[in-house]
């Protein structure tokens, strides 16, 4: 009976205690996330200068229209959707490899974790800046010494090759990042199951495909998914190491907005296709997430 | 009731933020006047940090706050965001007429100035609107086929030759005679120029510049692109132009398509190359590497004609101080004050010449010891062999974007000439409609 009783005020506890913790993050993200970006869809329909006290006149889908025949809008849309599958490709087969290598009995393990990790923490610019060095004078200088043809490729003034570059770049950035999200999935599965294969005579292929893989699938949802969206989103590196070049081949969707805004001053239509590229990583990530997720087990 | 509750705590919030705030605004307000200022130029933060301490003490009641953004293209996205924020600056920078009718309702008129009397001829046209003065010249800046007379001389150019370059067929001989002693010199290559990478603004800006300024009245020609009454491929101009690029790719770099800015001036000026297309602006990062290097300009030619211009160099101010007229009268009154400061007292001349290294836009100002290529820019001015800087007029993206892709397509062999040509009539067209 007595339970019974404090139930209305325990309950009324957990609200203030839920309001309180989340009320917060909660509040910040409605006026960080949601607000512009419902203003920022609403821009799209308007011929918004960004100018204070200009009047703003509602054009209707124009911007649209004009977004899908813009030409370079198509060339960055098909740099955009090469750079995310080579980039979530290359990614999670460097970062699913670094982690079963350092996940064995070798000595340096941790030291090597630290070392893979620590690109991810030198911001894009610097990295793309730093990388537009390395291609264009340390793999002329590698070219002239070894003669590996790999080193001689026109890596930054070829359009299909710069976007190699930059996945390379990002690659190397981002590896170590999905390698953690991978270490910690590599560790979760059970030993017992492995033995038991072992038992049953799996070898390391076998035991890897059919026990490791389904159940580290989670984890392969989660960095597919942070990849792609991130991939997606490329700017910085896209910045610093080609700036579009060569023709404009290389620029991404999300340099191709920032142009489009602020130095064509053209804020409608940038901002539309903004909004195009948010449907188009919305509807991608979903897709791969619902076909990720089904191929998850339960232990 | 939940819904209630964060209502309520929601409305709270945003009213601690404004009370916030407004408690601020009124505490500022009181007979001291705050001025900021939001400039462009990183490399003359100190020498600008310096004035406005000097500034400060004169006027006890002003107190500066100076504000750059790093790194020159990014300024205007930048003043974008500024003017959005609620933070607006009392005093930005302005490049030409196109950026100056985007901020027309901002800007105070200066015509009163005392200044105004002062500033040297024609400077004022880029900023003036319906006989209003609008903003204050920063400086003058020009730009040229920059040569290296040491290598010059040793390849047999004679001064006099150099003097005599007023036609593309004799920039062409300079180029040749040079080109041809390339291996004894130990040159890389010839000339230095880029159509991409971190130099990609060498073309896109100041060559591309060259077939407007040369045009019998440039402001004209924009105006009839921007009403669609001209296009590039019938103009004689842009048609010579492409002699002019294509001796400038001859003469440069393979991979003239992404060579950089930091390789462009370093090779030379440590005599790697003989010529550059670069401007007065570099001599700083010129004279680190080689402080005694001999060095001037040569005129910016794109055919044999005569009166077009083929023996001047494009001279133009770069950037015009502005006041934003929006906020409190005081604070003009302060901006206004701060720019006479600059321009009409010792202490800012000094600023100008001595320190930032400037070529004065005012007549009051005595340059005493330029560096070399400022008298080379002043040498060309006093003989009137000048041609303007346009670019500020070209509708907002057009240099940036598609001059660019132009001159990488050309390069790269994507487009012709004509190609180029009608390419970017499609997308000035764009831009204007």
């Amino acid at each position: 009976m007595a339970k019974k009783l404090d139930n209305p005020l325990r309950k009324l506890k957990e609200k203030f205690l839920f309001l309180g913790f989340v009320g917060p993050i909660y509040f910040a993200f409605i006026m960080v996330v949601i607000i512009p970006f419902l203003i920022g869809v609403y821009y799209s329909f308007t011929n918004w200068s960004a100018i204070p006290g200009r009047a703003i006149d509602f054009v209707g889908v124009s911007n649209y229209i004009k977004a899908f025949n813009d030409q370079q809008f198509a060339v960055s849309f098909r740099a955009t959707i090469m750079y995310t599958a080579i980039c979530v490709l290359l990614i999670n087969i460097v970062g699913f490899g670094l982690a079963l290598l350092v996940v064995q009995k070798i000595r340096s393990a941790n030291l090597l974790r630290t070392v893979f990790f620590m690109p991810n923490l030198i911001g894009g610019l610097i990295l793309g800046y730093v990388w537009r060095f390395v291609f264009i004078k340390v793999f002329v200088a590698l070219y002239e010494t070894t003669g590996l043809g790999i080193f001689g490729l026109p890596w930054l003034s070829d359009a299909n090759q710069a976007i190699w570059a930059m996945a390379i770049v990002t690659t190397w950035q981002m590896a170590g990042y999905i390698m953690v999200i991978y270490v910690a999935a590599l560790q979760g599965v059970p030993k017992s199951l492995l033995e038991a294969a072992q038992i049953d005579g799996a070898n390391i292929l076998q035991k890897t495909r059919h026990i490791t893989f389904p159940l580290v699938a989670p984890a392969f949802t989660v960095s597919m998914f942070l990849t792609m969206s991130n991939s997606f989103k490329m700017f910085d590196v896209n910045l610093a190491l080609t700036k579009g070049d060569p023709s404009r081949m290389s620029e991404l969707l999300t340099l191709e907005i920032y142009n489009k805004a602020f130095t064509e001053s053209n804020f409608g239509e940038g901002q539309a296709q903004a909004v195009i590229l948010f449907f188009l990583i919305g509807i991608v990530s979903l897709i791969q997430v619902y076909f990720n997720k089904k191929r998850e087990v339960e232990m | 009731m939940k819904r209630l509750v964060s209502i309520s705590m929601v409305l709270l919030m945003v009213i601690g933020v404004l009370v916030g705030c407004g408690e601020r605004e009124t505490t500022n307000e009181q007979e001291n006047v705050t001025l900021d200022i939001f400039q462009g130029k990183v490399e003359i933060v100190d020498q600008l940090e310096e004035l406005v301490e000097d500034f400060e003490k004169e006027y006890p009641h002003i107190t500066v706050n100076l504000d750059t953004s790093g790194g020159g293209e990014d300024y205007l996205a930048i003043l974008k965001s500024r003017m959005n924020s609620g933070n607006q600056p009392a005093i930005f920078q302005v490049p030409g007429p196109t950026e100056r009718d985007l901020w027309i309702d901002f800007l105070e008129d200066l015509s009163s100035e005392k200044w105004v009397d002062v500033t040297a001829d024609g400077l004022l046209d880029n900023i003036t609107v319906d006989n209003k003065v609008l903003g204050q010249p920063v400086n003058i800046e020009g730009y040229g086929v920059m040569y290296n007379r040491a290598i010059l001389n040793r390849a047999g150019v004679t001064d006099e030759m150099i003097k005599d370059v007023d036609t593309l067929s004799k920039l062409k001989e300079v180029f040749e005679t040079v080109d041809s002693k390339k291996d004894e010199l130990g040159l890389e290559t010839t000339m230095g120029w880029s159509v991409g990478g971190t130099a990609w603004w060498v073309a896109a800006y100041h060559t591309f510049n060259v077939p407007f300024a040369m045009q019998s009245d440039p402001m004209n020609f924009i105006q009839d692109l921007n009403d669609d009454k001209a296009n590039f491929i019938d103009n004689d101009r842009m048609l010579a132009f492409k002699d002019l690029v294509d001796t400038f790719i001859k003469y440069s770099y393979e991979d003239v398509a992404s060579i950089d800015y930091e390789k462009q001036y370093s090779d030379f000026a440590s005599s790697k190359t003989a010529f550059i297309q670069q401007g007065n602006w570099t001599i700083n990062q010129l004279n680190e590497i080689d402080e005694n290097l001999d060095i001037a300009f040569l005129p910016i030619a794109i055919s044999d004609e005569k009166g077009w211009g083929n023996d001047s160099i494009p001279v133009g101010v770069p950037n015009y101080w502005v006041v934003n007229k929006q906020l409190d009268s005081k604070v003009v009154e302060a901006s206004k004050l701060f720019l006479e400061y600059t321009a009409m007292s010792e202490r800012g001349q000094q600023f100008m010449v001595e320190d930032a290294k400037y070529i004065p836009a005012f007549t009051n100002v005595d340059v005493k010891d330029a560096d070399p290529l400022a008298k080379s820019i002043i040498s060309y001015a006093s003989e009137g062999k000048t041609i303007p800087w346009v670019w500020h007029a070209f509708p907002s993206g057009m240099n940036e974007n598609d001059a660019k892709q132009a001159f990488q397509d050309y390069v790269l062999g994507k487009k012709t000439w004509e190609e180029a040509l009608n390419f970017l009539d499609e997308k000035w067209d764009e831009k204007t409609n």
